[in-house]
């Protein structure tokens, strides 16, 4: 009941008819042409800038990255972030990897300091690691999706993220992000991560761990690729 | 909207004379003001995107029938409902019914300012409802039963101490006897309280800053991280928003976000920026399975084709709040709406009712800088303008102000009498001058110099000066 009316009254307020066929045609075409608008130079770079703007500033936004040659690297590269001294963690400090991570099979199971945990969204978490789609560096943001192997919570809840990121797909701006997603079946939530939980609520002074983790660190791994073509 | 926008004077007087306020409003002020033109001047393209935004959103608000028929059918295709509101009461009517159809227990909020509008959380707590904020910011006002005094940084009056006093008198156990004193801590114990609150809930209500047609994704912008949370975790996700959220697709999302954070807080982008589509998918670990998009008027619709449907384009970041010097000076709460400065002036009336709206539109000095710094364009000033002609025409404001603005009218409009008057008014104003200034004048003349001193004014008009030459002048 309610639909129509609204519906209606929009069209008597515009003076226009539902059944004008140019006005359809062109949202149709505004909806079809997914045309970019103005895109930031910043982000039109060559790919090895890219991922140092990127990396720059997500630092800038209080995260930590890392950089690692190959997958192989990553296991250790947890380990010494987490035995490093700012972060003072407990030894055998419980670690929760989410599917994505599980599947790139890492060798976690290998580790003597870290204490795999499966994931339970209820109770606290002290670290969880998480692979994501990508990482935009004009902002700074990694991509993270939700999936059958990828919870957001997982994202959200743990006092520490951990993200795995390729650094083949680190983009200049947010439009290369939509080029990576299916766009007629999105994932139910897309989610831009660009530092670590944060809020400025209290004299506009910002603390870290509003609700989400206290702490974001980023591995990149591997190198640049060699054709990207910048959008 | 119920508002309070009558008493601006004296709520106005209330924030002049608070102490903490004033210096609260200084550092905010001033510290918004730099932190948005250094990140303005990192991005060249900044001015280029606010046309395109303008553009944007008035292609959408043309076609706005269109837009949101496409946008429903998206959000149904991934499995969510949309609901259809014209009315305030309506909103909530059909909120309340999917939180008792659900048998909610416990609702969380992430911050929305259409809910505020609405008052929706109270409406839920009437009904037996138990409903939190989870923006930080907004939890503490919500605990000491006020309203937002800014639609970005609900608690900005508000300092660490008072805080302190708050959480201590809604938090402390019977035995505890020490107030939190560091900002760290605060923000450690609402963490705490509120983690168990988000696990718990069976409904999570948020708002949205855009919709997107194309995709039928609505989109959050936190650095809390407190919407990803109340739309994960929760069965049931409930998005309360205005009709002019809407925009075309993907990229023009891209477009806004890049101008929202720059705006709102001098920041390239928020900790977290969330684009929301449907209900959970069957293999999902997580998300809301029942997803209700709830489209909400309430008074938008008539602005279309008005005067004010380039109000429609407002993406509420607050540039326009922190800008204003009026709003600076006085604060949120005078204006006694959730909507405050300038784009509060121009709105409240229109939602609330012009005869409900006092001062607001008299609430600024016309510098112009709120629409200087409007990522979309929109010209307040004129807004305002309007509503004080709109208060005038209807008879709204005191008789005695109608008649001094004839009596002004009356004499600009005669240039003889002007100069006359202006060559007396000077001469009687010399009369009143100690040391080369003007502390105190007679009648209704002393409401001005209650609070303010000026310079004596110069010997000669202007018009008698220019006569002599223009070198002189």
């Amino acid at each position: 009941m309610s639909r129509e009316q609204l519906l209606n009254r929009i069209r008597q307020k515009l003076k226009v008819d539902a059944s004008d066929t140019a006005r359809q045609q062109a949202v149709a075409a505004r909806l079809s042409a997914k045309q970019s608008n103005t895109l930031p130079q910043r982000g039109r770079k060559s790919h090895p800038q890219l991922v140092m703007d990127f990396a720059q500033r997500i630092i800038n936004a209080q995260a930590t990255v890392s950089r690692v040659k190959s997958l192989t690297a990553v296991v250790a590269e947890v380990e010494k972030y987490l035995s490093a001294g700012s972060l003072s963690c407990p030894p055998n400090i419980k670690l929760c990897i989410n599917g994505d991570i599980e599947q790139l099979a890492l060798g976690f199971e290998g580790s003597g300091l870290l204490n795999l945990t499966p994931w339970r969204a209820n109770s606290s978490m002290d670290v969880c690691m998480t692979a994501c789609l990508g990482a935009v560096a004009e902002s700074g943001s990694l991509v993270v999706t939700s999936s059958g192997t990828s919870a957001i919570t997982q994202h959200m809840l743990a006092d520490i993220h951990i993200v795995l990121l390729r650094a083949g797909d680190i983009v200049g701006v947010f439009e290369e992000i939509w080029q990576k997603l299916p766009r007629s079946n999105l994932p139910r939530d897309i989610t831009f991560i660009s530092g670590p939980s944060c809020t400025g609520d209290i004299e506009m002074i910002m603390e870290y761990g509003a609700h989400g983790p206290k702490a974001l660190h980023v591995i990149i791994v591997g190198e640049s690729p060699a054709d990207y073509q910048p959008l | 909207m119920d508002v309070s926008s009558k008493e601006f004077i004296s709520l106005a007087n209330i924030g002049l004379e608070n102490e903490n306020l004033q210096t609260t409003m200084n550092q905010f002020g001033a510290n918004m003001i730099s932190r948005r033109q250094q990140i303005v001047q990192q991005l060249p393209e900044f001015d280029q995107l606010r046309d395109e935004a303008r553009d944007i959103k008035n292609h959408t608000l043309a076609h706005l029938d269109l837009y949101l028929e496409k946008f429903e059918q998206q959000v149904v295709a991934n499995g969510g409902q949309v609901h259809w509101a014209s009315s305030e009461a309506e909103a909530k009517r059909i909120i309340g019914d999917i939180c008792h159809a659900k048998a909610a227990k416990n609702i969380i909020k992430s911050k929305s300012m259409v809910t505020e509008e609405l008052d929706l959380a109270v409406f839920l707590e009437d009904q037996g409802l138990e409903t939190l904020e989870t923006d930080l910011g907004e939890y503490i006002i919500q605990l000491r039963g006020e309203r937002p005094s800014h639609i970005v940084a609900p608690a900005v009056h508000l300092n660490k101490d008072q805080v302190a006093d708050t959480f201590f008198k809604h938090h402390s156990q019977p035995g505890d006897n020490k107030k939190l004193s560091t900002r760290a801590d605060l923000v450690a114990e609402a963490r705490q309280i509120l983690r168990s609150h988000f696990l718990a809930a069976d409904i999570g209500i948020t708002g949205a800053n855009f919709l997107v047609a194309e995709t039928g994704s609505i989109i959050l912008v936190t650095n809390e991280g407190n919407a990803e949370l109340t739309t994960a975790l929760p069965e049931t996700h409930i998005v309360v928003t205005g009709i002019e959220k809407v925009i075309p697709t993907l990229e023009d999302a891209a477009t806004f976000i890049r101008l929202l954070t720059r705006s709102a807080v001098g920041a390239e982008i928020s900790a977290y920026t969330s684009f929301i589509t449907g209900a959970k998918r069957s293999a999902d670990l997580d998300g809301a399975k029942n997803f209700h998009v709830v489209l909400v008027d309430n008074g938008r619709v008539d602005m279309l084709g008005s005067e004010f449907q380039p109000m429609l384009r407002c993406i509420r970041c607050s540039a326009c709040l922190h800008h204003c010097p009026v709003y600076l000076s006085v604060g949120g709460h005078a204006y006694g709406s959730v909507y405050n400065g300038p784009m509060g002036a121009v709105l409240t009336p229109h939602l609330a009712g012009v005869e409900h709206a006092g001062h607001l539109p008299n609430a600024s000095t016309f510098c112009g800088r709120c629409e200087s710094v409007c990522p979309v364009r929109i010209p307040l000033p004129d807004l305002m303008r309007f509503w004080r002609n709109q208060q005038t025409t209807l008879k709204l404001d005191k008789p005695s102000v109608r008649w001094a603005l004839q009596a002004w009218a009356f004499i600009v409009t005669r240039p003889r009498l002007y100069k006359i008057v202006s060559a007396l008014l000077v001469r009687c104003l010399a009369g009143f001058t100690k040391a080369g200034f003007i502390t105190r004048l007679p009648s209704i003349a002393g409401n001005w110099t209650e609070s303010r001193d000026f310079r004596k004014p110069e010997q000669q008009t202007f018009i008698s000066r220019w006569k002599k030459g223009r070198a002189d002048v």
